[in-house]
């Protein structure tokens, strides 16, 4: 397989120092680092529908070790947090090597590896008092009106366990001290996590960063469609900002303070 | 449990849950539940607080502290007046129906209601909902255990699922969510005073024989002591020395001051542990062991699946795995173990325990587990137990009395106070008050009381309160909340500086499963001047 | 970028069913007048728009 010999010599060659990839362990398949001293583990590299943060894993080793040369199993949504962490410099693209593994499906290719394409099924329960995971925004937006968008995502909310999990996934969640932890804006020690504040907090700061992966709603044990939710997130910063996260390497506009902006604030409507 | 987990999720058509927590203390089976729910299957809900699930839930009511009886009474009542019970099922399967009908004729809606708080309309639906929608799974944790009936609780919960036919069907089943990840492995391997590995009795001469045959020692067949008989025994110094391996009993005990006093009288303690438990820190010897992550073995969940747990990295300085400390200190004392790896461990259970863990090894393990009894090698292991008979052939009634807990809310003590976990810590701390992140979210112990009773004591949040029972006074910061009925507090068990067990009782007990009564003691709350 | 950051909040807060509740107006030191109309006016609609839902559902300890 060409992918294991693209990496072999990633390592062999010296142009990384680990090489970031699955690997299957009693028929279950695990992220796994890869090094030249072990270089034919890679014989067992696995690439299948499921999806690990590899990013956040490499944001790490960068951390402990910033000359660290990685190479990173990556598809499209690796290659989008990619460009985000280099965005904000949480990664030197000079320390990174990737090798692209085919995908999202596009007009050339049919065929994709992705746990994604098949969508997550929404009970009949869930259809009618919460929210749809593959509604689109916009058609949640036009079917519902303001009382009932506010009673389906409070019963999103009030699910929440306050697991973290939702962060601790996300590839773009890197912040060393988390604004979710702090007592002043999410009340700690209580189930369900603050209802609404934490979400919107986390939803805010996806503005300009989340890369649609959908690992958080993934990794979600109440079941709530975040990834749909920060789906509207997304189009939200594309209609006013002009910005799509993880597209190309450019400083995003949430970095930016100061500039001057054609925009007048919206009138109140009574 | 007799069923399995992802049952909840694709098979029961409702789900009973009282006296458990889920979503703060087993989050993954909640995970599930919320899926089934959402699914369309029904949700009922019973606890003495108002816990996140119930805001879920197609009925969720909160019953009296203790009262689990009655209002299982109660239900099974309804059920049997609207003919909605299994009569085939019950012919076919179980015993003693009649006498447990005699018994369950008295427990009308009206007064059942008396006891357990419960409007009868509540009662007769909770009844409906759950006889109606078959499969239905029962699900119950400690708050149904920790009580001095705890043994009727669960017979009670046997007989409801029973006569409803809920007993070996795929979905159905009476599942009690344990207490930890290990706990039901750890009972399975003999950690009891009266058996070996898989329930053999060591008071039965053919299941002694076979032990004693294959360690090379004759074994003694009486049953040892339940940890509440010990402490009695180390204070009639019967007992002198005590070796105690991953436990804080110091504060998981259930009383405090009773248990200090009789550790003290030890001459010798010996606690093996991966931190420096409040126990340890009252130790002679110390033995540092190996965490999770740095050795291999098994668990056993409480869906009974034996899974692997494995090494990832070499243990921390000079500590060593839990086996190989337990193996040199046998060595050491003239009885040789000379196990090589924790494999040749699980492959001697497996040969000891056939019924149960026979057709078990490490390659069929693998990720998934297996779940017992697997009694050969090409057995697919047990998704849910008592598929054509119970164990013991038929299944039996068992005609139960409500009985009141053992303390009531009196003059002098006016208020109910009940213990248990909160989301954020497991136990007594020692694993998690160490993460800094679960530190954020609760720092310390408090207390939480309904609004009514803070205004009548006059306290506002975060004040200082006194709490006393007939045992001691303990000092805790209010936390005033609707999840606690008025009358009622909870104190949340994982704080070493408010230790619940100053308050509860050593002398209330189930009689049988010597279980204490965490779950209910009467309390009198103070406010503290500041 | 403020004008942004708002319009994004507010366009979040519709989405939740949350919309009217926040509100952006430029007011220079010199607009004392229209300081105090522009404080009625969005205090007069809050008034109308009722209480906060929200607090409904955090005392909602219980769906049944
Ligand atoms: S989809 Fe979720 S996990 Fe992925 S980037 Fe966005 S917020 Fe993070
Ligand atoms: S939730 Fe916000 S503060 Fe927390 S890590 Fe993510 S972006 Fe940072
Ligand atoms: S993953 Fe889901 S349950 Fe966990 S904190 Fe995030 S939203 Fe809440």
């Amino acid at each position: 397989m060409d992918m294991v010999k693209a990496a072999k010599e990633l390592l062999l060659q010296d142009k990384v120092d680990i090489f970031l990839g699955y690997r299957k362990l009693d028929g279950h398949q695990i992220p796994h680092g890869f090094t030249k001293a072990h270089v034919d583990d890679l014989d067992q590299l696995e690439i299948s529908l499921n999806r690990y943060p590899l990013e956040k894993i490499a944001c790490d080793l960068a951390q402990k070790d910033p000359a660290l040369k990685i190479g990173i199993l990556a598809r499209d949504c690796s290659q989008r947090a990619l460009n985000l962490l280099y965005t904000w410099d949480q990664l030197n693209p000079e320390n990174i090597e990737t090798l692209t593994v085919n995908c999202c499906p596009s007009p050339l290719s049919t065929h994709g590896d992705c746990s994604y394409l098949t969508p997550k099924p929404t009970g009949d329960y869930k259809k009618a008092h919460g929210v749809d995971y593959n509604d689109s925004p916009k058609d949640f937006l036009a079917n519902h009106d303001s009382g009932e968008r506010l009673s389906r995502w409070m019963y999103e909310f009030q699910k929440c366990i306050k697991c973290y999990g939702c962060r601790n996934v996300c590839p773009v969640c890197f912040c060393k001290e988390c604004s979710l932890e702090h007592p002043n804006l999410v009340e700690p020690g209580v189930l369900p996590a603050e209802v609404p504040i934490f979400h919107l907090i986390r939803a805010t700061h996806m503005a300009g960063r989340c890369i649609d992966c959908g690992l958080c709603e993934d990794a979600c044990p109440a079941h709530i469609p975040l990834r749909m939710l920060y789906r509207e997130v997304n189009d939200a910063v594309s209609d006013i900002f002009g910005y799509v996260p993880g597209d190309h390497i450019e400083k995003s506009p949430f970095s930016i303070i100061g500039k001057t902006v054609e925009l007048t604030p919206a009138p109140m409507d009574v | 449990m007799t069923n399995s987990i992802a049952e909840f999720e694709h098979d029961s058509k409702a789900i009973f849950v009282i006296g458990s927590n889920t979503t703060a203390c087993h989050p993954l089976i909640a995970s599930r539940i919320i899926q089934a729910k959402e699914n369309g299957a029904k949700l009922i809900v019973a606890d003495p607080r108002n816990i996140q699930l119930a805001r879920l839930a197609d009925l969720s009511v909160n019953h009296r502290l203790g009262s689990d009886v009655a209002l299982l009474n109660g239900m099974m009542h309804v059920i049997i007046q609207n003919q909605w019970h299994h009569p085939d099922y019950i012919a076919d399967r179980c015993e003693d129906f009649d006498a447990f009908k005699a018994v369950i004729d008295m427990y009308t809606p009206d007064r059942v209601s008396d006891i357990t708080g419960v409007a009868p309309k509540d009662i007769i639906r909770m009844a409906e909902l759950y006889s109606q929608n078959a499969p239905a799974a029962l699900l119950y944790a400690m708050g149904i255990t920790q009580h001095t009936t705890g043994v009727d609780n669960v017979k009670s919960c046997c007989n409801l699922a029973m006569l409803c036919g809920n007993v070996g069907v795929k979905g159905g089943g009476i599942n009690p969510l344990r207490g930890q990840n290990n706990v039901q492995g750890a009972c399975d391997m003999g950690g009891l005073p009266n058996v070996f590995t898989g329930y053999q009795p060591v008071s039965d001469p053919g299941a002694n024989k076979k032990f004693s045959d294959a360690w090379g020692v004759e074994l003694s067949s009486t049953p040892g002591l339940t940890i509440t008989d010990m402490i009695e025994a180390i204070d009639q110094k019967k007992i002198k020395a005590m070796y105690i391996i991953g436990e804080n009993p110091k504060l998981s005990d259930p009383d405090w001051n009773h248990l200090n006093h009789a550790l003290k009288k030890l001459e010798f303690l010996l606690v093996q542990d991966i931190f420096l438990s409040e126990t340890a820190q009252s130790a002679d010897v110390i033995f540092a062991s190996a965490a999770l992550g740095e050795r291999d073995g098994t668990f056993t969940n409480t869906e009974r699946r034996c899974m692997r747990a494995r090494k990832a990295q070499d243990p921390v300085g000079n500590t060593l795995p839990d086996w190989q400390i337990i193996s040199r200190l046998s060595s050491a004392m003239g009885y040789a173990m000379d196990y090589d790896s924790a494999e040749t461990i699980f492959d001697e259970i497996t040969g000891l325990t056939e019924k149960s863990y026979g057709g078990m090894t490490y390659e069929r393990l693998g990720i998934n587990g297996l779940q017992w009894p697997c009694p050969n090698p090409d057995h697919p292991g047990t998704p849910y137990l008592h598929k054509e008979t119970f164990a013991r052939g038929k299944g039996k009634f068992h005609a139960i009395e409500y009985k009141d807990p053992a303390e009531l809310a009196c003059g002098e003590y006016p208020f109910l106070l009940t213990t248990g976990r909160m989301f954020a810590h497991f136990h007594t701390g020692t694993m998690t008050r160490v993460s800094r992140h679960l530190d954020v979210e609760q720092k310390t112990g408090y207390v939480e009381i309904h609004p009514d009773d803070a205004m009548t004591i006059k306290i506002k949040s975060n004040d200082p309160v006194l709490l006393t029972s007939r045992r001691g006074q303990m000092e805790v910061s209010a936390r005033i909340t609707t999840d606690v009925m008025p009358g009622n507090l909870f104190l949340p068990i994982h704080f070493g500086e408010n230790p619940t067990n100053i308050l509860t009782s050593s002398n209330a007990f189930d009689p049988l499963a010597k279980i204490p009564e965490f779950k209910v003691g009467a309390v009198r709350i103070e406010r503290l001047i500041q | 970028m403020t004008v942004k950051r708002i319009a994004f909040v507010q366009e979040l807060l519709k989405f939740m069913g949350l919309e009217g509740r926040l509100h952006l107006e430029w007011i220079s030191s010199a607009e004392a007048q229209k300081y105090v109309d522009v404080v009625t006016k969005f205090t007069e609609k809050i008034r109308n728009m009722g209480p906060n839902p929200l607090r409904a559902i955090n005392e909602m300890k219980k769906a049944g």
